[in-house]
């Protein structure tokens, strides 16, 4: 009688065979890393000749190439990323379910934007990129599960989905005409054509290995040099254009 | 009884496809305040010796049934409260729960944190900062029992007190320093006749990432991950009482070292540590008793060695645990040895699981206080679902 039960645990959940198909992908190497003396770095976008870090602890810090800090500015209390559109800066405070809009010249928060989210805390809105072809922005939320939101310049939800088959996602920027999308615990990153941004089309153009740990915040130089922050690495990594290699 | 841990079951394996998504966090100005928990139930098998004729112990069973309520203020201030509701049967059924010497178990922590550039400050009934074992969290352990040693019998894992702590980012270490009332989780029922506090510290260190709780892997991290921490405990108490040896507080002078290490690496993850005891009771001669001879004091401790491997196309961690437990020093060849199997298939990682263990304790030459063999050989089926 103890076995059946056993057994019938064990028919009710089994192993999907679908899940078992290994995906055979590309790594990027990268060229270079340098340590960061931001903890907690966890998204990073370029404005002009300057990059902008944001961290969990409430920080945005603008930094040259290789991170090396010019500026910090207190604000927030989780900023997970950050993207740059129509001349501002734009952060996304996790635990504080807001997008703060920060002007470039003095870091001063110009506005902030509240995006009401039910998950955990620590499980919210993880990921902000500008698509600047159809003038909207993207917002992701971690995990369980992972929900892409499509924003107006307004901020307001004009579509929304799940994103499947990754155990998270961590980050996203927008560079030449596509969306790039970064995972964390499946150290990935996708490529995302941005007219397939609706809940039955969504899919990706290519997906590369990045071999980091705790990869979170991702950006691109105009030449397309990609550039990716690793949270508990204290890192920012450097690596050649993802579609050269 | 029984009835009730079915119905807990058979409920919980109903609505937990629906609960997977519960989780609540509410924004007001300067505050955060987030409702989270976990659910642990399923069914203990037990190998018995062949003369046993009472099977009670095969038995569906409420592992955890946890709450937490947990809130920040700006970044200065944060506030936990977790109780388990498993544990309040527990307390109920237990008729000795007011009596000196008896643990609590349904709350589980209720502190405030306050942090400052130099030093966190966190204050009330808490885990005591002293091994990895024993503050990881049973849902992040693939195994459903803890090993011996760091299940609250030679140092407790919760107690009332103020600890301060500070990472250092550059290099990576986090260290922790506390004191308590040294009753551990007796110490809503039995007063401390010292009025001696307990004294904690912990040093952890970890590269290239930061010191994580974790026993899977979960990142399948493409370079390895080395963690290592070392801590020690001092109490002068006045009661011997508490644990599953009843000497979680030694009426006397207890001295509690321990060492651990973890690696992780492409899903396979390594944990091993070290945890002794040397105690001098005063008021308790029957513990320094050993063979016929009396002796000053006594030493307690064990080992740990887990490995597990998550593999992501199967959704699953197979693991594996050796530990031993030596309860006394004072009698020649008195330990316990356990080798321990887990399978977990994850449905949705650790936040949805199906949980296997089997547990052979072997080597087994301490009694427990009825004059039994202390554990059976058991098998364990559990589904686990988290909410925060």
């Amino acid at each position: 009688m103890n076995y059946i039960l056993l057994i019938f645990l064990f028919l009710f959940f089994p192993p999907s065979k679908s899940t078992v198909v290994k995906e055979k992908i590309k790594t990027l190497k990268y060229t270079s890393w340098t340590s960061l003396r931001i903890s907690d770095a966890s998204g990073i976008t370029k404005a002009g000749n300057h990059f902008y870090i944001v961290n969990d602890k409430g920080g945005l810090y603008e930094t040259d190439g290789m991170g090396k800090i010019i500026r910090y500015k207190a604000m927030g209390w989780d900023n997970e990323d950050i993207c740059f559109a129509n001349g501002k800066l734009y952060v996304v405070d996790e635990s504080g379910r807001r997008i703060l809009e920060v002007d470039t010249q003095t870091l001063k928060t110009v506005a902030e934007h509240v995006l009401q989210y039910a998950g955990a805390r620590n499980l919210g809105l993880e990921s902000l990129a500008y698509v600047a072809d159809k003038h909207e922005f993207v917002a992701i939320s971690e995990k369980q599960p992972s929900v892409m939101f499509i924003l107006d310049e307004k901020f307001n939800v004009v579509n929304q989905f799940k994103i499947n088959g990754f155990d998270d996602i961590s980050g996203a920027t927008f560079y030449n005409h596509k969306l790039y999308i970064l995972s964390d615990e499946d150290h990935v990153v996708i490529k995302v054509n941005p007219d397939n941004l609706t809940p039955d089309d969504f899919t990706w153009e290519e997906k590369w290995n990045v071999p980091i740990y705790n990869p979170e915040g991702i950006c691109f130089d105009e030449d397309g040099t990609m550039r990716i922050v690793s949270d508990q690495c204290r890192r920012i990594y450097v690596f050649p254009n993802p579609d050269q290699q | 009884m029984k009835r009730i841990y079915l119905f807990a079951v058979l409920t919980a394996i109903i609505f937990l496809p629906l609960l997977s998504h519960a989780q609540f966090t509410l924004v007001k100005n300067d505050q955060t305040f987030e409702i989270g928990g976990d659910i642990m139930a399923g069914y203990e098998y037990n190998f018995y010796p062949q003369a046993t004729g009472n099977y009670h112990k095969d038995a569906f069973y409420l592992d955890e049934a946890r709450l937490s309520l947990q809130g920040r203020i700006n970044l200065q201030l944060e506030y936990y409260v977790r109780v388990d509701f498993g544990g309040l049967i527990e307390d109920f059924t237990d008729e000795t729960f007011t009596t000196p010497g008896s643990e609590i178990n349904f709350l589980k922590e209720a502190y405030i944190i306050y942090k400052t550039n130099i030093v966190n400050f966190k204050v009330g009934y808490q885990k005591t900062p002293f091994s990895f074992n024993s503050q990881c969290e049973e849902y992040a352990d693939p195994f459903l029992q803890r090993p011996i040693v760091a299940d609250d019998n030679i140092t407790p894992r919760r107690d009332l007190g103020v600890t301060l702590f500070h990472f250092f980012p550059t290099s990576g270490i986090t260290a922790f320093a506390g004191a308590y009332s040294g009753m551990g989780e007796t110490v809503f029922s039995t007063d401390n006749p010292t009025g001696t506090p307990e004294y904690a510290a912990r040093v952890e260190w970890a590269y290239p990432a930061k010191y994580q709780r974790e026993f899977i892997d979960w990142r399948t991290s493409p370079v390895p991950v080395f963690e290592c921490g070392i801590g020690g405990e001092h109490a002068f108490d006045g009661v011997t009482a508490g644990g599953g040896y009843n000497y979680l507080t030694v009426d006397g002078t207890k001295w509690v070292y321990g060492a651990d290490a973890s690696v992780f690496y492409k899903g396979f993850s390594l944990q091993v540590e070290a945890d002794q005891m040397q105690a001098t009771p005063i008021g308790s001669p029957q513990l320094l008793i050993g063979e016929g001879t009396v002796y000053s004091n006594f030493k307690a401790g064990g080992y740990i060695v887990e490995l597990n491997y998550l593999c992501k196309p199967l959704k699953s961690v197979f693991a594996v645990r050796w530990d031993q437990y030596t309860p006394t020093n004072l009698a020649y060849g008195n330990y316990e040895n356990t080798l321990s199997f887990a399978y977990n298939y994850n449905i949705k990682q650790n936040f949805l699981c199906l949980k296997i263990a089997y547990e052979d304790h072997f080597n087994q030459t301490y009694p427990a206080p009825n004059g039994t063999i202390w554990k059976d050989d058991d098998l364990r089926a559990i589904i686990q679902i988290l909410f925060n």
